[in-house]
């Protein structure tokens, strides 16, 4: 998908969830002075609920980016053939961070920050090596999961320090979220799904 | 749903607890009724005022504060004991040992590979839930309270009166005790002040929501009569595995809270 039919999309995603940042446009995390044109690095670096957001739509960007190269490869045959559930765990967990992404952006938005609509520049040049390297199913999976992980250590990180309760509250959902992702992405490599009794940040973006 | 959970929207409202700043009670009675928190609320204006984090609380924290944190520890460890139970009824390692309902029909399970298969998902789940029991009980005596070990008595009387008598009915009810769980903890998160509390929360959340969905994939191969796809490694059965379990396990983008009655609020749990 491209960053414009994307960006269409999202406005279709953000009027579904409009009542979840609303409680962020109405505590405010942020600090913002106004909307913005410019880019994060010619303004002060973002602080609280804002500077997650900021973070996390970034991930948001790139987990979908990974997704849309997954899916393109699939429809090209690159990977051979491609079981249904795997398809569908791809498919749906993009939907639905189509619409986390949707919250953040409106977040930002709230705080007088543009929203993000493109993917972590730290993370990308990583994440688009092992793309590179992934030649089948299993490979897919995995890259899925590996991305997977990283937002979810990167929500959980990030709880204890949002200000806003509602912004508590969609990081967890998000996290709750993406860990169901990754529960069912491990059942379909075969690996005991849920691995470890409390879940610990060790791959959390930053 | 199998089984029936005790009480009614109006009855979980929870009682405004002496001591509790105003804020955080009004927070509490919006919980009670079910939040609304995604119909554009203001929720987050009102209590914008609470400190940003659990480090900064604990420099100026009150009373209040730790009394909430404790008795949000002290239900958390109290649901977790009725998963404990539940799952080891399911073992047969409960009071009813191998007699217990929900043992007998997993001992019955014709399929050998399903059958071990699930043994081992409600073992590991239910040593989870043990460590989870442990760390919310040593929060709660570092916070000053005390220990909570019994089951959570909101829910006690509608687990112990469950059918759970054949596998599907045991794991759809596992899952519906896992939802109130990781919706207990995702509003508990946006309570709580102490920042060791708050990450402890999280993580077991995190964690129960994959006991959830692997729950809800379970049941659902198990309702299709597919009990051959309940395996792991699943294999080359993988190819077998119907797409529709991508919806089954995560439903919705953010799988919220639909009933005031399916939360365990702080006070629910709470002992002096």
């Amino acid at each position: 998908m491209t960053n414009l039919s994307r960006r269409r999309f999202l406005g279709a995603g953000a009027a579904v969830v409009a009542g979840t940042g609303a409680g962020v446009a109405c505590g405010g995390g942020g600090s913002g002075d106004g909307a913005s044109d410019t880019t994060t690095a010619a303004v002060p670096a973002l602080t609280g609920d804002v500077a997650v957001a900021n973070l996390v739509a970034g991930l948001e960007n790139l987990v979908l980016d990974i997704y849309d190269a997954l899916l393109a490869a699939a429809s090209a045959g690159r990977l051979g053939d491609v079981p249904a559930v795997v398809g569908a765990i791809v498919a749906t967990a993009r939907a639905q961070h189509i619409e986390h992404l949707a919250v953040w952006n409106q977040v930002l938005q709230a705080g007088g920050k543009p929203a993000v609509n493109e993917a972590d520049a730290g993370l990308k040049p990583t994440l688009d090596s092992r793309l590179a390297q992934v030649v089948d199913v299993g490979g897919a999976a995995r890259l899925a999961l590996l991305v997977e992980e990283i937002l979810a250590d990167t929500y959980l990180k990030a709880i204890p320090t949002l200000a806003d309760p509602e912004s508590v509250r969609a990081a967890a959902l998000m996290l709750a979220t993406d860990q169901q992702h990754c529960a069912l992405l491990r059942y379909a490599l075969g690996e005991v799904p849920v691995p470890e009794a409390v879940q610990i940040p060790d791959k959390a973006a930053s | 749903m199998p089984g029936e959970m005790t009480g009614d929207a109006d009855d979980v409202v929870p009682t405004p607890t002496p001591g509790l700043d105003g804020e955080r009670r009004t927070a509490l009675r919006t919980i009670g009724r079910g939040l609304g928190l995604l119909a554009g609320g203001c929720l987050g204006g009102m209590v914008a005022a609470l400190p940003a984090s659990a480090s900064a609380s604990s420099a100026r924290g009150t009373r209040a504060d730790a009394a909430l944190d404790i008795q949000v520890l002290q239900t958390a460890a109290s649901m977790e004991t009725l998963l404990v139970d539940l799952y080891g009824a399911a073992l047969g390692t409960g009071p009813e040992g191998r007699n217990a309902p929900s043992a007998l029909a997993i001992a019955a399970m014709p399929d050998v590979t399903a059958r071990d298969t699930l043994v081992r998902l409600l073992t590991e789940t239910q040593a989870h839930h043990r460590e989870h029991r442990l760390a919310f009980q040593t929060l709660t005596t570092a916070l000053g309270g005390v220990q909570q070990n019994d089951p959570n008595p909101k829910f006690a009387s509608g687990v112990a009166a469950a059918d759970v008598s054949n596998p599907l009915r045991l794991v759809d009810y596992a899952a519906v005790l896992e939802k109130i769980v990781t919706d207990t903890y995702t509003l508990d998160l946006t309570l709580v002040e102490n920042v060791r509390a708050k990450e402890a929360l999280a993580g077991v959340m995190a964690v129960e929501a994959q006991h959830l969905a692997v729950l809800r994939v379970v049941g659902a191969l198990l309702r299709d009569d597919k009990s051959v796809l309940v395996r792991i490694p699943i294999g080359n059965d993988l190819v077998n595995l119907p797409a529709a379990m991508a919806v089954i396990a995560f439903p919705r983008a953010m799988d919220d809270v639909t009933s005031s009655s399916s939360v365990a609020e702080p006070q629910s749990g709470a002992v002096l």
